[in-house]
């Protein structure tokens, strides 16, 4: 027994999902919040339930996850004995019959096989919460459960969306289901012996399976000893562009951004220098979180503003999501727009989306 | 070739005259600019000018300091060769002592230098808002052939008696250093920067070191000498934004000055960045209530009320109905609800209660500390003593 605990956070079941968001990045690394990335969640929250050492499969599109995630110790990864491990599609194995994500656990076996941990945490980024597994990794050891999956109680109105609920039978888990009635979510999270980990792996390889979760977890669940554990706090998930949208205006609540970014347990994210934000005479900022680099000339609500972005004098930006170095030029308007980084906005150019339907701008446009 | 170089930073000053801002805490380590502290402009000057060797010289009170630098990571200077070295006053079996001038800080870690076997030593203050390419400097001292290089700063000739003068010849050669004069005939006054050729000035060093009259002092001792003994001294003219934040008064000028439209290249520069010892905290949330005009915010702020004209450090928190103007506040203070606040400096973590109103007169700003919180209020702002 040892107290170790190996991550994995697995992108490749959810590439592209954010259309223009995703056409040049990986899932981990969109922007979200003014100075983070979705993947800060997932990491900080591993550091604080004990991980030490995580592999991120990568997925194609790894240039920015890479650049992100360069430095370990930011994130909370602190200490000789952590590590952050990005890992590619690196295929070299000429024998290689494994598909899916299957490629990653086959081609990049020395992560579990070199890791002196009995447990595995497995996530996604499309699942974040202030609230870490530290107590659901508890659960796990003190059950012997094989696999542990953890979940979460929504009472009241039960939102409509493409997550997984749980079935489940006292504290066992009994299967998953898309029944929107069901209000117990699951968050894409699960805790598993790495003997059990490496046995499914070699099955869904042998068997010719593409995607270990549905494949070698959801289709077998009756071969193994599997529970769940709630957890508790703020959640968001993340599934389409409007959901990414929504989430982030939910978090422009004062209270809700309080609870989500102020815990002791605070999200980590990568450190670059930039100036605090300049607030120019004439501006004005209306529930909006902006991030630093920023100069306002212009009118900000209800937005997110992140770094290096320039509101020049008239412009009005509103229920907007602006990516860094985005420049509005005087007179601008946007609402319900997403502008993806470095686009810019021509003086007295106005766009409009809908709050259910948000005009996503593409990286690195001038409109 | 910077590898030749070799800078020593002074930052053991007790900083007097700033008062409460440096009971417990070095000059150079008071916090700056929304996310800075003061010795950040020196140490990213050194960053932007690459010059990789430097001995920082500590004494007064420098836990903070100490943290701060680390090893020098923000400023690219955690390296394997030379980097940021921490200088403090040691004890050896010669005994041990406090440095007790500039030159004698530089003669009690004559060994620190010799290990690089420099060239030219570069010794700057580490309590200087300014943004300076030194190699310019370099490059000016080694076409000269000089002995050493004082950078300095035209003053207005009103204030030139508060200085040391250098008093020029056309090619800006020095023919004498005027130490706060009565009656100056230049106004070009040394900003502190000096750039030495090492090999001349160490015997000096280490005679004035035997000297029992002597001060150590690089103005007042070293630099009279070199002229007295007919060395190639020049004053290097430096245009540009300096401010020695010596007074309560001129800190919080130069806070302010951030805010000006042709001053905020001193933080928003890509060319020449100013770098912090940067904290992973969260943007700031502008809250319903909130009008800021002409400020800086920093991460982790929760903003409401009105502010204006003022430099809000990181985690501050400013509640509804509230007015602050020409003011500082630093990290984690909490300003309650209808609070009223005009040119003060709150220091760190210091809660303003609901409803209190502090406004300074028209001289001083007053510092609020966690000690002067509550008679302050009681008075509604009075004079700093």
């Amino acid at each position: 027994m040892n107290n170790e605990l190996l991550g994995i956070i697995n992108l490749e079941p959810e590439q592209d999902y954010l259309d223009e968001l995703t056409y040049f990045r990986s899932s981990g690394s969109v922007p979200f919040m003014g100075r983070y990335r979705l993947i800060d969640f997932t990491l900080t929250n591993m550091a604080h339930s004990g991980v030490n050492v995580v592999g991120v499969f990568a997925g194609n599109k790894f240039r920015s996850l890479l650049d992100h995630l360069s430095r370990k110790e930011e994130f909370g990864f602190e200490g000789k004995h952590t590590r952050i491990f990005v890992l590619p599609p690196d295929w070299n194995d000429p024998s290689d019959i494994s598909q899916g994500d299957l490629k990653y656990f086959h081609n990049h076996a020395d992560l579990l096989r070199r890791s002196k941990a009995d447990h595995v945490i497995v996530s996604g980024t499309q699942f974040i919460s202030n609230d870490n597994y530290a107590q659901a990794v508890e659960s796990h050891r003190k059950s012997g459960r094989d696999i542990t999956f953890v979940g979460e109680e929504v009472s009241g109105d039960i939102p409509e969306s493409p997550v997984l609920r749980m079935i489940t039978e006292g504290e066992d888990l009994k299967g998953f289901t898309h029944d929107q009635s069901n209000g117990h979510l699951y968050t894409g999270v699960y805790i598993i012996k790495k003997s059990v980990l490496e046995n499914i792996v070699q099955f869904c390889i042998d068997n010719y399976k593409q995607n270990l979760f549905h494949h070698g977890i959801r289709e077998q669940l009756e071969n193994y000893d599997t529970g769940f554990h709630n957890i508790d706090g703020n959640t968001l998930y993340f599934y389409s562009v409007q959901s990414y949208f929504n989430n982030s205006m939910k978090l422009l609540d004062k209270a809700r951004y309080r609870d989500f970014f102020y815990g002791q347990k605070r999200v980590k994210t990568k450190i670059s220098t930039n100036p605090p934000t300049l607030y120019k005479n004439g501006s004005s900022a209306r529930q909006s979180v902006v991030a630093n680099g920023v100069t306002l000339e212009g009118s900000v609500e209800n937005s997110v503003l992140s770094r290096n972005v320039w509101v020049g004098k008239g412009a009005t930006v509103k229920n907007s999501i602006i990516f860094a170095n985005c420049c509005i030029e005087p007179g601008a308007h946007l609402e319900n727009v997403i502008l993806d980084k470095d686009v810019r906005i021509t003086e007295g150019r106005q766009l409009m989306g809908s709050e259910e339907k948000p005009y996503v701008v593409a990286k690195r446009s001038t409109i | 070739m910077t590898n030749k170089t070799v800078a020593m930073l002074l930052a053991g000053g007790q900083g007097t005259r700033l008062g409460e801002l440096t009971k417990d805490l070095a000059k150079p380590a008071v916090p700056f600019g929304g996310k800075y502290r003061i010795i950040d402009f020196t140490m990213s000057n050194l960053a932007n000018s690459g010059i990789s060797t430097v001995g920082l010289l500590v004494q007064y009170s420098p836990l903070v300091l100490n943290k701060h630098i680390g090893i020098g990571k923000p400023w690219g200077l955690d390296r394997q060769y030379g980097g940021v070295s921490v200088l403090s006053p040691y004890s050896s079996r010669e005994g041990s002592a406090w440095f007790s001038g500039t030159a004698d800080a530089i003669v009690k870690n004559l060994h620190f230098v010799e290990q690089y076997d420099p060239d030219e030593l570069i010794i700057l203050s580490g309590d200087h808002i300014y943004q300076m390419d030194y190699t310019k400097m370099l490059d000016f001292h080694r076409k000269n052939n000089a002995d050493a290089t004082i950078s300095a700063i035209e003053v207005p000739y009103e204030d030139a008696n508060r200085f040391g003068i250098l008093n020029t010849n056309e090619d800006f050669s020095i023919y004498e250093f005027d130490e706060k004069p009565e009656r100056p005939k230049n106004n070009l006054a040394s900003m502190g920067v000096y750039i030495f050729n090492w090999r001349q000035i160490r015997p000096y060093l280490l005679e004035d070191e035997k000297d029992e009259e002597s001060d150590h002092d690089f103005g007042k001792d070293i630099i009279p000498k070199l002229l007295a003994d007919d060395k190639r001294l020049y004053a290097y003219r430096f245009d540009g934004y300096w401010k020695d934040v010596g007074t309560i008064q001129s800190y919080w000028e130069a806070n302010m000055d951030l805010l000006k439209e042709d001053l905020q290249t001193l933080l928003m520069s890509q060319e020449w960045p100013t770098y912090p010892n940067e904290e992973n905290r969260p943007p700031e949330y502008i809250g319903e209530t909130a009008e800021i005009n002409n400020s800086l915010i920093s991460p982790g702020a929760f903003i409401e009320g009105s502010i204006d004209n003022s430099v809000l450090f990181v985690g501050v928190e400013t509640k509804e109905g509230t007015k602050i103007r020409d003011s500082i506040i630093f990290p984690d203070v909490v300003v309650g609800s209808n609070v009223t606040l005009e040119r003060v400096i709150v220091m760190a973590e210091v809660e303003i209660p609901d409803g209190a109103s502090i406004i300074a007169s028209d001289d001083d700003p007053i510092v609020i500390s966690p000690n002067n919180l509550n008679d302050y209020i009681s008075e509604g702002g009075s004079q700093n003593e």
